[in-house]
């Protein structure tokens, strides 16, 4: 349905702005910034008496009144997420006690490095200090049940993201507050502020969320008039009268929105951005996303263009500033949680295309436009993903393709395909599940209508659990016991009493898991509600409840997953060469694998592992089918605990799997000892259900259809799969479109999603041993792209081991 | 139509998108009358199966020695050596050899077995206009089973091609010419000396056939390996378009660079690769022989 679209000429200043903006954050020095946490805190300690959620309103709207100000050389947007530029800020309120333990590391440990002023790190101290015993961290830990934090200690499952964060993963109704303004919001609360009936026992709470909502946009306004005052200021001080005009429309748009309706495409992108920006100021939780983008701006930018107000070159340029703007957020995260996401990600998805919630055909101008801007900024932000409907035009997908040529990871193709009729199937409307985006990695979910953290609940890890049963239910790192097992696999028969033995243990984590979670959920209910958030999230304002009290349209959460590939291969390596051929016995196999494979015959034998096995990703019903019996019998599961809001109003409550990891992977491989795939103790883990690493030898079509053959339908939270193309494969138009008939048939055989990493290896070598020349270089680590330099090196290792499938 | 019929294939390549239109699925056939000295697949120029060792692999744990019913095999500098004379190809080491050191080249296939494995990817052949690529060796060496094999592919509605040198009886072509869609024929070398100089056989056969399958309306692609200091003389390259002129004016000719990925395979099947000095032509060379054909009014692409 687009009709004016031609291809991009930009003009000279519009490139060069594009270029300086993104040369400047790239290269300014991340640090800490210290005035979040001191606004915040300063305002806990004055509104101490009040509810939590409104003593968080009132420290958010003394950040948005008194955190420093400024706007960059050429910018044509407002807002930073913290007092200078590429600075993190500090979220004491979800965890301290890290910052006492690596304060003096931050600038020297593995990956994403910060440093930290000498004053900044005192008054640091000082803040930490006052919130220790008081944090969300502090609450899990003093409520979480002994089961949890056994199975944390073993690795079987990891949460340490969500003790230490907020929850994230959410997509805020922006069209609603385009439509509406901020003032909008702020008029529905008090109108239902007022209505209420007092002397009902219900309306308390309610009273107190309805007044936090209004404080937390009373600031939203706040912060955009200070700018507006700052740009005139800047505009009255500028020489160049081009720049002057500039930072004059900025201040206008600044004193329009967010308070008011977005009038034209630019006053929209200001909004966008501003609600997106101090929703992460208000909490850290990451994944905060985009949403569609191309839907909800087109009307200002069809309009604009047919009054002749704006051309799409200049489309072009401000969603440009917009996507560097998205790259300014930066997060600081204790070590333990930034092992599980190098490259310092902030997960800030777009998703393009797709269909509208009738049903039509959504691809239009602007869809093609954010390309081209994406192709020009070529940043880790935003994360895009592009959705993929047999109603869309070819040039769209060819232009996708063309996108994932350039080499950064993006887009990431989603299929409508599988993804609506998965939502249905969860309860999910026609029309919302027609309107889905992504959150964060692969996660598709309802824009405004979904709470928080749909995604990235607890990481289970599947190789530690198979590791476990092998041993008779005990850990031999911790010698911690998970489920109590009468035998090892030593004593085992078949491969049925292990598949057994394997599921019992595997329901017992899933339980375990959903125990703890509980736990942290309503620490995080307890601790850190938030009310700007809320006020953008449907039916919040009606039901008079935050997002994470079960004010969501929708409540579907989901998990990643780790080590499935991992578990499929050593089952079918265990049932083929110890159990059909006797190769070797059930206790010789539990032998090379306590030894690591030592010696030359532990060297013999686990290549035997990895050679005379069946490995998924091969097209070999064999491993595949395990597999997929694996993930189904995890499923079930699952399905059966709710989350904490069942029964106070969304639509679910529910859990489904997802196999996106970000780069949890390699940590999760740390504690796992050898398995019976041939991989060795503490060697990375299969990214989701992406093939491990070089064992895929047959290409891309025979991955693709391995993954197909999953329950993919029933991975609600998404199926991530990774494929590295060789850059030669695209080089003529041909080769573009085998990569579209690839992608297409893909999806008609109900893929869910694939990225492309379209590095060399020999690229990625070089950048390993010149990092300075490889400034920003964009890798796809999974589900997530980031700069190749801040990976740590073994995430760098990984990535250049994946197989590179030259077509 | 009998799909027991059985022959003997050295792999199956999927996603192969340089050999044919679309996506597709090639079979490279094992044998052929050919002996060019710049073959990129030596282990498919006999009709039975090879044994090759890949030293590089070896861990050395000579259970291989052991096994072999044969005493085909001994240790030696360069790690197993293969006393070609005693190997009978029984396979035995390779199913001992945990770390593919020992490889088979050329397994023993029904069609109905390679059947199974073409149409897994059935899916995006018909997304991609592609399908299955019958190469080699000389895919029309094994006549009746490649024969079988097309039957079937046509069968089920997959679009099929063949890479061929051309030497082969033409009553095979004129059998298989119902069930091939599109022929990537070998033009190496126009003079006949040379040709056979450089392949073994004299090219007559082969340019008697392409005629016939002009004829016959064949859909036919030209492809010609550029051979630096072999075939890109200007003589050679005058022949081969005035033949062309003459018998398929305007067709599509691909012209292949010269590579060397084949040669570490002599080494693992005890064979000598004689052109070991010879450089792949640069991109200007073959620029140039591109133009010298579009000049003549021939449709040209490079390496596909």
């Amino acid at each position: 349905m687009y009709c004016k679209y031609r291809k991009c000429n930009l003009t000279y200043k519009q490139l060069k702005r594009i270029q300086d903006l993104k040369s400047a954050s790239i290269h300014a020095e991340q640090e800490v910034c210290i005035e979040r946490a001191r606004y915040l805190t300063e305002a806990y300690r004055e509104h101490v008496a009040e509810p939590t959620i409104k003593k968080r309103a009132y420290a958010f709207k003394n950040v948005l009144n008194k955190i420093n100000l400024f706007i960059e050389d050429g910018q044509l947007l407002a807002g930073n997420h913290a007092a200078s530029l590429r600075a993190a800020s500090i979220f004491p309120e979800y965890c301290v006690n890290w910052i006492f333990e690596e304060i003096d590391e931050l600038a020297n440990r593995p990956g994403d490095r910060f440093q930290i002023r000498k004053e900044v790190r005192e008054e640091l101290l000082e803040i930490a200090a006052w919130w220790k015993g008081k944090t969300l961290e502090d609450r899990c830990q003093a409520t979480l049940p002994q089961e949890a934090k056994e199975a944390y200690r073993m690795h079987v499952l990891s949460a340490n993201g969500n003790m230490t964060s907020g929850d994230g993963h959410i997509m805020l109704d922006f069209e609603a507050l385009l439509k509406k303004g901020a003032q909008g919001i702020i008029d529905e609360a008090t109108e239902y502020l007022n209505a209420l009936d007092l002397s009902d026992p219900s309306s308390h709470h309610k009273r107190i969320f309805y007044e936090s909502v209004i404080i937390a946009y009373e600031g939203m306004i706040d912060y955009a008039h200070r700018y507006a005052v700052l740009a005139r200021n800047m505009a009255q001080k500028e020489t160049d009268l081009s720049r002057r005009a500039e930072l004059l429309a900025l201040a206008a748009n600044c004193e329009r929105v967010p308070q008011y309706p977005a009038s034209t495409f630019y006053e929209g992108i200001q909004a966008v951005w501003f609600a997106h920006l101090l929703s992460q100021i208000e909490s850290n939780g990451h994944s905060m996303s985009f949403g569609r983008l191309d839907q909800y701006l087109y009307p200002y930018y069809e309009k604009d263009l047919a009054e002749g107000k704006i051309t799409q070159e200049d489309a072009t340029e401000l969603l440009a500033c917009l996507w560097i703007k998205a790259f300014g957020v930066v997060k600081i995260r204790p070590w333990s949680h930034t092992r599980f996401s190098g490259g310092d990600p902030t997960y800030q998805n777009l998703t393009l295309g797709g269909i509208t919630p009738s049903g039509e055909d959504a691809v239009n101008d602007l869809t093609m436009i954010c390309l081209d801007s994406v192709s020009l900024t070529r940043l880790t932000q935003p994360n895009v993903s592009a959705r993929f409907n047999e109603k869309n035009p070819q040039e769209y997908l060819h232009k996708c393709v063309e996108v994932i040529k350039l080499g950064f990871g993006m887009p990431a193709m989603h299929g409508d395909h599988v993804m609506i009729p998965s939502l249905i199937n969860r309860g999910v409307s026609l029309e919302d599940a027609n309107n889905y985006a992504i959150v964060g990695c692969i996660e598709p979910i309802i824009p405004g209508k979904f709470g928080y953290r749909s995604a990235g609940m607890s990481f289970t890890n599947f190789a530690k659990v198979l590791e476990i049963t092998l041993n008779g239910g005990k850990d031999n790192q911790t010698g911690l016991n998970l489920l109590k097992q009468e035998k090892t696999l030593a004593e085992m028969d078949s491969i049925e009493e292990l598949r057994a033995a394997y599921d019992r243990q595997m329901a017992y984590v899933v339980k375990t898991r959903v125990s703890g979670e509980h736990c942290i959920d309503y620490a995080v209910e307890e601790v850190v509600p938030d009310a700007f958030c809320s006020g953008l999230v449907q039916d919040c304002l009606r039901r008079g409840k935050n997002a994470k009290e079960g004010g969501s349209v929708y409540d579907m959460v989901t998990g990643p997953e780790t080590g499935i590939t991992n578990v499929a291969n050593s089952l079918a390596a265990i049932q083929k060469i110890v159990f059909e051929e006797k190769r070797i016995t059930p206790k010789e196999l539990l032998g090379y694998l306590h030894s690591n494979f030592a010696g030359e015959e532990g060297e013999n034998i686990r290549r035997m592992l990895v050679n005379k096995a069946p490995k998924f990703g091969n097209d070999d019903d064999y491993v595949d089918k395990i597999s997929s019996d694996i993930y189904l019998s995890f499923m079930k599961e699952q399905d059966k605990y709710p989350t904490t809001r069942i029964g106070r109003g969304p639509i679910g409550c529910l859990s489904y799997p997802c196999t996106a990891t970000i780069s949890g992977n390699v940590p999760q491989g740390a504690p796992v000892g050898a398995t019976p795939d041939g991989r060795k103790a503490g060697e990375p883990l299969s990214e989701g259900c992406s093939p491990y690493h070089g064992t895929d030898t047959i290409g891309p079509t025979a991955v693709l259809n391995s993954i197909s053959k999953m329950p993919n339908h029933l991975i609600t939270g998404g199926n991530l799969l990774n494929i590295r193309l060789s850059p030669s494969v695209m080089s003529t138009d041909d080769g573009i479109v085998k990569v579209m008939n690839l992608i297409q048939t893909f999806f008609s055989m109900d893929g869910w999603h694939v990225q492309f990493n379209v590095t060399s290896t020999k690229t990625l070598l070089d950048a390993k041993e010149h990092p300075d020349n490889y400034k920003d270089l964009v890798v796809r680590v999974a589900g997530y792209s980031a700069l190749f330099n801040d990976l740590e090196e073994k995430t760098k290792d990984d990535i250049i081991a994946r197989t590179e499938h030259d077509l | 139509m009998d799909t027991c019929v059985k022959g003997i294939i050295s792999e199956i390549e999927r996603y192969a998108v340089k050999d044919g239109p679309g996506i597709r699925t090639v079979i490279f056939l094992k044998g052929c009358p050919l002996r060019c000295k710049w073959c990129a697949n030596p282990e498919t120029q006999q009709t039975i199966s090879q044994l090759m060792y890949w030293q590089n692999r070896c861990i050395g744990c000579r259970k291989c020695i052991q096994i072999c019913p044969n005493q085909a095999l001994s240790w030696g500098a360069c790690g197993i050596e293969i006393t070609r004379s005693k190997c009978v190809s029984c396979g035995a080491c390779v199913d001992h050899c945990n770390s593919q050191a020992l490889i088979m080249a050329g397994e023993r296939k029904t069609v109905a077995e390679i059947m199974k494995d073409i149409m897994k990817d059935n899916p995006y052949y018909q997304t991609s206009g592609g399908g299955v690529t019958f190469s080699g060796g000389e895919a029309a060496c094994q006549s009746d089973f490649l024969y079988e094999l097309a039957r079937e592919c046509k069968k089920q509605g997959i679009s099929t091609c063949i890479e061929t040198c051309g030497y082969i009886k033409w009553e095979v072509f004129q059998k298989l010419l119902p069930y091939i869609d599109f022929f990537y024929y070998d033009l190496k070398i126009i003079d006949e000396e040379a040709h056979r100089e450089l392949t073994g056989v004299s090219n007559s056969l082969i340019l008697d056939n392409f005629c016939r399958l002009v004829n016959a309306g064949a859909n036919i692609t030209v492809r010609i390996p550029i051979i630096p200091g072999i075939n890109n003389t200007d003589k050679n390259i005058h022949n081969t378009i005035k033949f062309l002129l003459e018998h398929a004016p305007g067709c599509h000719v691909s012209l292949l660079p010269y590579h060397r990925l084949g040669m570490s395979k002599y080494e693992k099947l005890d064979m000598e690769y004689s052109l070991e000095e010879l450089a792949p032509p640069s991109d200007r060379e073959m620029h140039r022989i591109r133009k010298q054909f579009e000049n003549s009014g021939f449709y040209i692409t490079i390496g596909e």
